[in-house]
């Protein structure tokens, strides 16, 4: 049974900011309601006011300017998946966004809800880590910005104050020479919970060396996880598509990941799959500018 | 029966579904209704010590709350063995039994009420397998024990068949609680009348034995019971029993007034009905050139709490535990288990995907341990029609076995599987593999299988169809419609269909077994010749044309011994005051004698499918992709071939669920998977590609030679499915449904 | 089935499933005077309870209730309404 809740719909940041300084750790945000809902529904929700962020029409935009990519807290799955933005300058948003649930949950649900729900299993926040994306959060007194790989403190937690909303991501725009992706484990093609997730970015050198990586994994530990030993075997790669060999890199995330036994799968299997699935989505994307030999 | 022309024509009910203006009967309202809620156990297994009411009752806007001695007549109700009470009085078996029953005005008031109800409870150990549950030192799920049936069919010698045989597969396997998820859960309105009876709306699949098993709840007379269960939002065995039905009839008495309940999606998985789990020990022996010699299986049917029909599953499975095959030598046998993990009960298929599930694999591994193309191990052993079943009956009527194994050996996926099998990406693998099944269609023996029609010439020249059979979404109103219509000659528009409530309607027997259309067939040909008579009897009484005198349906109308009528002359000439109606009544043809110790068995009539599977898996995850299936079906004659191909989309949807998604897991009685998240059925991103050979080897026992489909297009799914995860990747599955999980721990035995 | 002259009739009568516990055969033949109706059947037999709360009577396919006067060569059938496969 749903409890009787206060519900308040902002018009524009500036209420919502108000109405949280004015209700604090009593008030709950929603934005596109897709995980607010069914907590409510189950009981799990401890606040008794809600603030309804869905009417915020300022926090919904995809925009690039001067090289930094700017997603705003209320834009939807549904956007960011169409978007040819993030498609040219931040694809691993864009692929795991279009990966979030079914049609529905993407028109509805928004990437500033995945973020701050924090939960270690949300299919944007590797592909946030991966492409440096920086928090930008506001409250009453003013912004501050916080690196997203710092925003998270464990499972449903985050450095989110009770008067704080998160408002937009913002990233440096990929461009030539750099290739992002991202990979999902569930239990079917659409509608699940990932068991286990990955998004990646590599900078691509002169000698088509990979220069720089940044990986991370979802569902695996109790925050979303960059695996830097990983990557450092992904810089060490010769230039030249061998499944051996991106294989035998990714097979170092085993080791940096640390997951538990659920519903959805035990920890031991979700260890091994996270090396399949990075090194296949590693390989799809390295396939567009290397070559076999 | 050749001249009868099926108008193709897109289904009667798709307008109102497709728009959203067909009300089932979870949409009813009526004037001062109330709401109810089970208050459901809070432990799979205890004693029930006392129940306290008064909280309850005191809270504001609560009208009653019942108890087991409120129950007006006999508490309990089971559509074989009606042991599952109404209400629990002194006992509860699982975590879905209802211990107090709550009316309120409103939903919300109801649900608080419900957690107002203090029960104590002295709490029993959980018996949750099958296997221990056997053993004599169990907790007992019921005072007589934990064996709901044990059946024993054998049939020549086994051991010495296995000694004979050059190979010999040895195996358990293991098989998934699927729950049907029907789109609309158990539901409905209970409306008492002024004269003391009551109307009961509730989407079911068998109104006419709803209204027995609510008589004998509420102690009344069954025809001081209306029961309405047309249309139905989803059944596929579901709601063949009772769910929420005695529950809000209790209430709706006591109180006077309607009472309405719909089930969340998250109780309808904790207290509903599933498919039965089934453990299946098999050994197969095969001579070197494929012939089957013996099959010796032991199936255990964990039955959860209650009976329901338990019994004839676990003893339709054993008839086709070796299939149609021609084997020798047989020893099937099997037990039907109380535990405390929830309740199980009619599913598609009946029992027949669990254990041809492991004779298709025992099939497939003998064929490749003898280097035997799997059409051709299966072809040296399909029965024909004449021969002797392995359960020692003598097949009288269309055996298709062979016809669709043909089929499907033709098919473009089966002919072009190297093609198909093809992957660029290193840790994909592609496998192909078919099986094929029978599905014993309607009651069996020694239960009266029976079905009745009527087709009144209304007042207006048009037609209502009146029968039982509901629709739950198989399309069969629609076949009703064509079959009627192209008895009459004219266009389906102008029949009607009332159906499934006992007003108004004829009882045709349940909406299972795959008996609808079958059944519909001879009942409405029957009702068909019966109006001819009416007519000839009509125009005698008036013109003195004779008695005996023969009218044929032609153009619209008649021809008759007073000339050729349009059926909108004889209305307005003999439907005026009362529609002129034809009555039809046909009872199935079954065996002459039972098999001896398995009640229900044999079968008469099977359906026959046969599909072939491709599946794409993924070395590194254990993830597997059913890309697409063929499907083999002998209809005996399509009515509708939309609603074929529509039968096939589901039934494929349904059997890829159960080999690759879908299980209600159960930990010490408690239901884990609560809700379409954890508990996971196919998206249409999931769903495959179609090919589909339908064949029509027409069914002499049917007016019209059609067949019932509705089952038997899910099973061999589910066999080729796990067959071809082992063509792709050589490791064989034994437990569905194959997980990522479970496919990766096949595929790397060593990980721990 | 040999007709009776005028007042008897004969009616056979078939039981199934648990009705069978009524009478020492499940299938036999009965001499009736001409009148009787499906619910003295029923009420010879004894049946009550649930039992009697979930009986159907078929007559070649079709429901018949108590209150139906059997005919001379009638089989009625005593079932339970179960589903199955």
């Amino acid at each position: 049974m749903i409890k009787e809740l206060e519900y308040y719909a902002a018009r524009d940041l500036k209420e919502a900011l108000k109405l949280a300084e004015q209700y604090g750790s009593r008030k709950r945000f929603l934005s596109g309601g897709t995980d607010v809902t069914v907590r409510l529904k189950e009981g799990l929700v401890k606040e008794d006011v809600i603030v309804d962020l869905s009417h915020v029409a300022e926090l919904r935009f995809v925009r690039e300017e001067s090289g930094i990519v700017h997603v705003g807290a209320c834009a939807t799955h549904a956007d960011l998946s169409a978007s040819p933005i993030l498609q040219q300058h931040g694809c691993a948003l864009a692929l795991a966004a279009s990966r979030v649930g079914g049609p529905q949950i993407r028109n509805m649900g928004t990437v500033g809800g995945n973020v701050a729900n924090a939960s270690p299993a949300g299919d944007t926040i590797p592909a946030l880590i991966v492409l440096d994306a920086v928090v930008s959060i506001a409250s009453h007194k003013g912004i501050r910005e916080v690196p997203i790989i710092d925003f998270f403190t464990g499972p449903g937690r985050s450095v989110l104050a009770a008067e704080e909303l998160v408002t937009e991501l913002h990233f440096p725009a990929t461009g030539s020479g750099e290739l992002t992706g991202f990979g999902k484990l569930g239990a079917r093609q659409a509608m699940t919970i990932s068991t286990a997730n990955v998004a990646f970015y590599f900078r691509i050198g002169d000698n088509h060396r990979i220069v720089e990586a940044r990986i991370a994994f979802g569902s695996v530990a109790p925050t979303v996880v960059r695996a830097h030993k990983t990557e450092q075997m992904f810089c060490q790669l010769p230039p030249v598509l061998s499944w051996d060999a991106i294989r035998g890199a990714a097979q170092m995330a085993w080791k940096e990941v640390a997951p538990i036994d659920d519903l959805r799968a035990t920890a031991v299997y979700r260890k091994e799959a996270v090396v399949g699935l990075l090194a296949e989505a590693a390989y799809e994307a390295l396939a567009s500018c290397w070559h076999e030999r | 029966m050749d001249d009868i022309h099926f108008e193709q024509i897109a289904r009667v009910d798709a307008q109102g579904k497709a728009c959203g203006t067909t009300a089932y009967m979870s949409d009813l309202s009526f004037p001062g209704m109330l709401y109810a809620w089970f208050v459901r156990s809070k432990y799979p297994h205890a004693l029930v010590k006392s129940v306290d009411i008064s909280k309850a009752m005191a809270l504001d806007g609560v009208v009653t709350v019942l108890t087991a001695a409120d129950v007006t007549g006999f508490n309990g109700f089971g559509i074989v063995n009606p042991d599952m009470p109404v209400i629990c009085g002194d006992k509860v078996r699982y975590m879905g039994d209802t211990v107090a029953l709550v009316a309120a005005t409103t939903e919300r008031i109801a649900e608080q009420a419900a957690a107002l109800v203090e029960v104590e409870y002295e709490v029993l150990p959980v018996v949750d397998d099958p296997i221990e549950a056997l053993k004599p030192d169990a907790p007992k799920v019921h005072d007589k024990g934990n064996v709901c049936l044990h059946t024993l069919i054998t049939k020549g010698d086994v051991e010495q068949g296995l000694r004979e045989a050059d190979v010999v597969i040895e195996h358990e396997y293991r098989t998934p609680r699927q729950a049907h998820t029907a789109l609309e859960t158990e539901s409905g309105v209970a409306v008492p009348e002024a004269d003391g009876s009551l109307s009961m709306y509730a989407g079911s699949q068998y109104a006419f034995r709803d209204q027995l098993q609510l008589a004998r709840i509420l102690g009344i007379n069954p025809r001081m019971i209306r029961v309405y269960s047309n249309p139905v939002g989803g059944g596929f065995g579901g709601k063949d029993e009772l769910t929420i039905q005695g529950g809000i009839a209790l209430l709706a008495m006591k109180t006077g007034k309607p009472v309405k309940v719909v089930l969340s999606r998250e109780e309808s998985l904790v207290s509903g009905w599933k498919r039965h789990p089934f453990i299946v020990r098999t050994r197969t022996g095969f001579k070197s050139d494929g012939t089957m010699l013996a099959n010796d299986v032991t199936c255990y049917e964990d039955k959860g709490a209650y009976s329901s029909l338990g019994g004839p599953i676990l003893n339709l499975a054993l008839e086709h535990a070796s299939s149609l095959y021609r084997v020798p030598n047989t020893r099937h046998e099997g037990w039907a288990v109380f535990t405390n993990n929830g309740i199980c009960g009619a599913f598609r298929g009946f029992g027949v995907p669990q254990v041809l599930f492991a004779l298709e694999s025992n099939m497939d591994e003998a064929a490749e341990k003898l280097g035997l193309d799997p059409v051709t191990i299966r072809r040296k052993n399909v029965l024909y029609q004449g021969e002797v079943s392995p359960i020692g009956h003598t097949l009288r009527t269309g055996v298709s076995m062979d016809l669709v194994l043909d089929a499907v050996e033709k098919s473009d996926l089966w002919q072009h599987r190297e093609e198909y099998k093809k992957t660029d990406k290193p840790w994909l693998r592609r496998g192909v593999a078919l099986s094929l099944a029978p599905q014993g269609a309607g009651l069996g023996v020694g239960i009266p299988d029976y079905g009745g029609a009527y087709i009144d010439l209304d007042r207006d020249g048009n037609f209502t169809l009146r029968i039982g059979l509901v629709e739950y979404g198989q399309g069969t109103h629609t076949g009703f419609t064509q079959m009627a219509a192209g008895l009459l000659h004219v266009d389906p528009s102008r029949v009607r269909i009332v159906a499934g409530q006992t007003e108004g309607s004829v009882d045709a027997g349940p909406a299972t077994a795959s008996r609808s259309m079958y059944t519909a067939s001879n009942a409405i040909a029957a009702a068909f010749h019966d109006l001819g008579v009416k007519v000839a009897g009509a125009l005698d009484a008036k013109y003195h044309t004779g008695a005996d005198a023969v009218c044929e349906a032609k153009d619209g109308g008649m021809t008759t011994p007073a000339g050729f009528r349009t059926y909108e002359e004889l209305a307005q000439e003999f439907s005026q005051e009362s529609p002129l109606r034809g009555e039809g009544y046909f009872v199935w043809p079954t065996a002459d004698r039972e098999i001896p110790g398995a009640a229900g068995l044999p079968h008469w009539i099977y359906s026959f499918a046969a599909q072939a599977a491709l599946v794409e898996v993924n070395t590194l995850t254990g993830e597997t992709h059913l890309l697409k299936v063929a499907t083999a079906l002998d209809t005996g004659r399509t009515v509708n071939l939309q609603q074929v191909e529509g039968q096939i989309d589901g039934g494929v949807a349904q059997g890829e669920g159960f080999a690759l998604f879908e299980d209600t897991l159960i930990a010490k009685g408690q239901v884990r998977t609560k809700n379409l998240s954890t508990y996971i059925i196919p998206t249409v991103q999931d769903v495959p590609e179609h090919e589909y050979i339908i064949l029509e080897n027409p069914e002499g026992t049917s007016a019209l030679g059609v067949r019932g489909i509705g089952e038997v297009v899910m099973v061999p799914v589910i066999p080729a499915v796990a067959l071809a995860i082992h063509d792709a990747t050589g490791v064989w599955v034994r437990q569905l449904p194959a997980t990522p999980e479970r496919v990766y721990r096949l595929l790397h035995p060593d990980v721990q | 089935m040999k007709r009776l002259p005028l007042a008897g009739m004969n009616v056979k009568i078939k039981l199934f499933q648990d009705y069978k516990q009524y009478h020492d055969t499940p299938e036999y033949e009965l001499e009736l005077p001409a009148g009787t109706t499906a619910g003295e059947i029923v009420r010879q037999l004894g049946i009550k309870g649930p039992e009697l709360a979930y009986l159907i009577l078929i007559l070649k396919g079709k429901r018949v209730y108590e209150e139906y006067v059997l005919q001379d060569g009638d089989e009625l059938l005593f079932a339970a309404p179960i589903g199955g496969g």
